[in-house]
């Protein structure tokens, strides 16, 4: 039975709102020397759920394009399975690559409030090395490979896009 | 200067905890005792956990995401290897040790007899959704409804409105059919729990028609029934699917519905 119970833990199978309301709205309150002001899970919710639809909309509209591109992400390339695999690390990192992605997002839909920026952990500035090392790759790829194919300018644009998508990020961190 | 994070307390004074970050990276977990209880706690910088600072953060829904599932992996960190538990809620925070242990001290009894009672139990969510159509497709035809009777025949432009009445009759039935159904689903599961409790329905779920939330709750399982609940959900999902429903389990969660008392 103990073997059973260890299987998943709830973060594993559980939607954020599940945790939202579990840990804002429940659980042991003690008026504690900090007084926070209550929130509405309902909107919250809401708010989160607009928030991964519009990067999953980014998503759609090619924003992610490294990731699927066969041009790109072909066996022989092996800078570019690397990269790709970089990608993903990156997705995967902090445990919930949707929110890491929503936060990218965020940062550029909105001016960055003082807030999140000063509690940029550690975990974030790695992040924000990583996006930056992959830009400096991607240049790289982008130029080689539109060289071989001819088709520059196709590529060039969506590095171009990409870079203007991760700018702003890279600007708060400065 | 630092303040201290409380995550939950549990009933083991010198409990060995494994070197983990708390909420603030640079900090790590520790405990503060009385008696046999102990707080989980770790310290935060004052100046990011501050009033002002974390009443802007909770309106960041990114920041506010990011903390809350931080702040519940730590917690079932500590559930590892420290079980029964009660968590806190979300930013518990005092401004020095002897804070935190005059709170310990002054619910202590309460504390104490709340861990005694969750000993060897975990509590498990349980969600049920249903696809409104299959549901009432399969309603209908079990039934000897009027709707049914008239549903494919030509209607004449008179008897318009006696089919109309008879939809909103038929949907107010299937309406009634759902809350009994939920109801029975609910029992089935209840009979391996010690406690129950519900959760709110999270509207923005229903993001598709075939997959209507209708029940949100969690369950206080004791181990020596823990085989008979997933027994019981895998029954559910096997006889209620071509009605329609679907049971979905999440958990062990920390006791975060049956910790207060």
């Amino acid at each position: 039975m103990q073997t059973q119970r260890n299987i998943a833990h709830a973060t594993e199978t559980a939607t954020l709102a599940d945790i939202l309301e579990r840990i804002l709205d429940k659980g042991i309150v003690i008026a504690g020397d900090i007084k926070i002001k209550l929130v509405d899970i309902e909107l919250l919710t809401i708010q989160i759920r607009l928030l991964i639809a519009s990067v999953e909309k980014a998503k759609e509209m090619g924003m992610d394009w490294w990731v699927t591109n066969k041009d790109l992400v072909s066996g022989r390339n092996k800078e570019v399975e690397s990269l790709k695999e970089r990608v993903n690390e990156l997705e995967k990192a902090g445990g919930n690559g949707k929110i890491m992605k929503a936060q990218m997002t965020q940062k550029i839909d909105k001016d960055k409030s003082v807030t999140s920026a000063a509690i940029l952990s550690k975990n974030d500035m790695a992040e924000i090395e990583s996006v930056k090392k992959m830009i400096q790759e991607l240049e790289i790829v982008v130029n080689k490979k539109g060289s071989e194919t001819g088709s520059k300018t196709k590529h060039a644009n969506k590095l171009e896009k990409i870079k203007s998508h991760f700018r702003d990020i890279l600007k708060g961190s400065e | 200067m630092t303040n201290i994070y409380c995550y939950c307390i549990i009933n083991n004074p010198d409990p060995k905890l494994e070197s983990f970050a708390g909420i603030d990276d640079n900090y790590e977990l520790y405990s503060i005792q009385h008696k046999d209880i102990s707080m989980i706690v770790s310290n935060v910088p004052q100046e990011d956990f501050s009033e002002s600072r974390l009443n802007g953060a909770f309106e960041d829904v990114v920041w506010l995401s990011r903390y809350a599932v931080r702040h519940e992996k730590i917690v079932e960190h500590v559930m590892r290897c420290c079980r029964p538990l009660l968590p806190m809620k979300f930013c518990s925070i005092y401004r020095n040790e002897s804070r935190v242990k005059t709170v310990l001290e002054s619910r202590f009894l309460e504390f104490a007899g709340t861990l005694s009672y969750l000993k060897d139990k975990d509590e498990y969510g349980v969600k049920i959704y249903v696809d409104k159509d299959v549901f009432k497709k399969k309603m209908l035809s079990d039934s000897n409804h009027l709707f049914k009777k008239v549903e494919d025949k030509n209607i004449s432009a008179v008897n318009y409105l006696l089919k109309r009445k008879l939809e909103n009759e038929a949907e107010r039935d299937v309406i009634t059919g759902l809350s009994s159904r939920k109801k029975t689903i609910h029992l089935l599961i209840a009979e391996w729990a010690a406690d129950s409790a519900h959760n709110r329905i999270i509207k923005t779920e229903n993001k598709t028609k075939d997959k209507m939330l209708i029940h949100n709750a969690s369950y206080l399982v004791e181990d020596r029934y823990l085989e008979n609940f997933h027994n019981t959900i895998k029954r559910i999902n096997d006889d209620y699917e071509n009605e329609g429903f679907r049971a979905e389990a999440s958990g062990p969660w920390p006791c975060y519905n049956f910790s207060a008392t």
